[in-house]
């Protein structure tokens, strides 16, 4: 305890720095219009914004991309609020509440409430982030190859699970992703795999063109041309202020929703999703008024909203203290770590304190400054949805082209964005997650590593993965969830799975 | 609530026998959330079993008719499939009827396709030994995972949508995207970032979407030398110049 809040306060000296502190703020700042922007989800922000910050120390580097991805979590609850439009998928639940609370003039109480249930999760979070992945990093120091293998093959398993949509097309987005991973050279002896003499490809298909792809470039492919947007609701700064009923209402919703996005944001998946669905059910069943629900209840828009959060910051746990990103963004984080040459894994909390408390700091700092500017700035951020998305998407394109580029300065990787794109564009067609993909993608490389490494330790005894305790646990996770994505088979019934997939397909 | 008009049929047989049930089971199924119907006289037909005429309109029948609305009961209040689902659904699916070519089945072709793809492409890569597995091992592994995987959405893709029915409304704008990522992958380097940028948005923002002159030419050229500035200039990322240095 003590050794952990003295290196909290070496972690806040490290980013209060005026450069430190002024990139928190910039990554807040660009991760809200991203969050509030249609056609930009935080995952293509990131990947398009990597290489700007190429040219930062690496504390700096990650603080500002971090705090595009919380402030993008923040962003998405105001389209969804004032335009029934969930900015990416996790909002969803807030459009029910927040759009009717808008709609009996409220909406500046709702946005209130989600940037302060926001705040209050987001700090909460970190606290639970900053007090569970030093112990893991250090159980994880532990684990040998079999442990690897099974620990990522159960995590590829869960994820398959836990994102909506139909389980065999998710195992076969992510078998796909790893043997799109599985080009370049082979780590282990060397031999050129699937390159086709293409030099470019020797250090494999990078993370960022594969997720701006998958992600940017398919989103625009998929919704240029459609019709006018709605007209936007634009609250004042003087209807912000909650009533003390909403506010007093407001407390429990927050306190649980930020217990429950944590705990669920450690799996992997679409946790931050899931959390709110949760969230939003465990409110309306608890509630003495449930027929409040849906017509304008502010515990609709405080529960998910801090659970969203929550969650977000919960995902970084495994992707800290193991190495192991359980979503697309802590993988692209993942790779952000690699591009700057530090190599995550149970030995980063130990190697690199520096950037690990800077970027603990950093998230109460961030936090904050989300809380302080989203509020006033709300209807700044609401002119962004005026733009015209005839002028946006060619935008949005240029951005990830120049994004794509600037990685390794490769025309090999716009072409390999291009390719992905339109694989996105067409997998979205035809109801293919592509999210499992990208993870896929980056573990790759680890997961055979581990495989073959395994395979040598007991000279091609399979029975290595079962006769270690920890990777037989790690295995019997992964056939308990292939059991349960089973018996939806035998038993119909519409579960949370199905009220998933829905919802991702309407945000 | 609506009832399938199968069932629709066999209530509105029963009706004519016994009116006092069969309003009762209408009323009961009147009470359910609407779903497919899980035996129909068109499917029992279609899988061999065929319901004689006679059911509809005899006393006799009813007694068969009973059971089988009470089984449709039952089977809507417990929501239990069977292991119907294991099976191609195609039989009795009116999507399957219509189309077999559902985008499941398509889609899992394709997957099947890919593993075979890998599997003959990763002959030239050597497998090792399963205590020393080499660089095609794995990638063999996947490839046969893969293959399983759409294997399966093949047989079981049925009742999925219609590929048929998929509607590209927005492949206009798509096509000129993917041409326009297409220019900048092979004239970037060529003609220098500002001048494909140029060439890119004006396209776009002109020809595609028809904004007005003015519109046209500050956007454009706003945005082409503006992230240029940025990029290049400001953050020092490189960006390509092209043949005369612009």
């Amino acid at each position: 305890m003590e050794t952990t809040l003295q290196n909290l306060f070496w972690g806040f000296s490290t980013v209060f720095t005026a450069t430190n502190l002024f990139y928190s703020l910039i990554g807040c700042l660009i991760g809200t219009m991203v969050g509030v922007l249609p056609g930009v989800g935080p995952l293509a922000g990131i990947s398009m914004l990597l290489p700007t910050t190429f040219g930062l120390n690496p504390t700096s580097a990650i603080i500002l991309l971090a705090g595009i991805y919380y402030g993008a979590m923040y962003g998405g609850s105001t389209t969804s609020i004032l335009m029934r439009i969930p900015g990416e998928a996790a909002s969803v639940m807030t459009c029910i509440d927040g759009y009717a609370m808008a709609q009996r003039g409220r909406a500046g109480p709702a946005l209130a409430i989600a940037a302060i249930g926001s705040y209050i999760a987001g700090t909460l979070s970190v606290i639970g982030l900053m007090f569970l992945a030093p112990p893991l990093a250090r159980f994880a120091l532990g684990f040998g190859p079999p442990e690897y293998f099974t620990l990522l093959l159960c995590g590829l398993v869960v994820l398959g699970y836990m994102t909506g949509g139909s389980i065999i097309k998710n195992l076969s987005m992510i078998v796909m992703g790893l043997l799109f991973g599985m080009i370049g050279i082979d780590q282990m002896t060397g031999y050129f795999r699937f390159s086709y003499g293409l030099v470019a490809l020797g250090d494999g298909i990078g993370i960022v063109p594969v997720a701006v792809g998958l992600f940017g470039i398919s989103e625009i492919l998929a919704t240029a041309g459609q019709a006018k947007r709605p007209e936007v609701l634009k609250p004042r700064f003087r209807d912000l202020f909650p009533s003390r009923q909403e506010l007093k209402d407001s407390v429990g919703p927050i306190g649980r929703g930020t217990l429950l996005g944590f705990l669920i944001g450690i799996i992997p998946g679409s946790a931050h999703i899931i959390s709110t669905f949760v969230s939003y059910a465990i409110e309306r069943r608890i509630s003495k008024h449930p027929e409040r629900f849906g017509k304008g209840a502010i515990e609709g828009v405080a529960g998910p909203e801090s659970a969203n959060n929550a969650a977000s910051e919960g995902a970084l746990v495994p992707m800290l203290a193991l190495g192991v990103p359980t979503g697309p963004i802590p993988a692209v984080l993942l790779a952000a770590l690699m591009v700057h040459g530090i190599n995550p894994g149970p030995l980063f909390i130990k190697e690199q304190p520096v950037i690990f408390w800077g970027l603990i700091a950093s998230m109460y700092v961030g936090n904050l400054v989300l809380l302080l500017l989203n509020l006033p700035l709300v209807s700044i951020f609401v002119n962004f949805l005026r733009i015209p998305y005839k002028i946006l998407y060619p935008t949005i394109l240029m951005f990830c082209v120049v994004g794509v580029y600037a990685v390794n300065s490769s025309l090999v990787d716009v072409g390999i964005m291009s390719v992905m794109g339109v694989l996105g564009y067409l997998l979205r067609k035809l109801d293919f997650e592509t999210a499992p993909m990208v993870l896929g993608v980056v573990l790759a490389p680890i997961i055979e590593v581990s495989f073959r490494q395994a395979l040598a330790m007991s000279n091609g005894d399979y029975l290595i993965f079962v006769q270690r305790p920890i990777s037989s646990i790690f295995l019997l996770g992964a056939i308990v969830m292939i059991l349960l994505a089973v018996k939806p088979l035998i038993w119909k019934k519409r579960g949370w799975r199905d009220r998933l997939t829905e919802a991702e397909k309407n945000s | 609530m609506v009832i399938d008009p199968p069932v629709e049929a066999l209530l509105d047989a029963s009706a004519a026998i016994n009116p006092s049930t069969a309003q009762d089971v209408r009323s009961s199924l009147g009470n359910q959330e609407p779903i497919c119907c899980d035996f129909d006289v068109s499917s029992a037909d279609a899988n061999g079993l065929s319901v004689p005429r006679s059911l509809h309109s005899s006393r006799i029948g009813f007694l068969f008719l009973e059971p089988l609305l009470q089984f449709r009961q039952v089977s809507v209040n417990k929501r239990f499939v069977g292991f119907r689902n294991f099976l191609p659904s195609s039989s009795h699916s009116e999507a399957g009827e219509k189309s077999k070519m559902t985008i499941d089945r398509i889609s899992g072709g394709f997957l099947v396709l890919l593993g075979l793809f890998v599997t003959w492409e990763r002959r030239v890569l050597p497998l090792g030994t399963q205590g020393h597995p080499g660089p095609g091992y794995f990638p063999l592994l996947l490839a046969i995972f893969l293959m399983i995987l759409g294997g399966i959405l093949v047989i079981r893709g049925g009742r999925g949508e219609s590929f048929r029915a998929l509607k590209w409304p927005e492949g206009r704008h798509a096509l000129a995207i993917l041409g326009c990522c297409l220019f900048a992958t092979f004239a970037m380097e060529g003609i220098g970032y500002r001048i494909t940028m140029i060439i890119i948005l004006g396209f776009l923002f002109g020809i595609v979407e028809r904004l007005k002159l003015w519109q046209i030419f500050t956007l454009t050229v706003a945005l082409a030398l503006g992230t240029f500035w940025v990029f290049d200039s400001f953050l020092k990322v490189p960006l390509p110049r092209g043949g005369w240095g612009f």
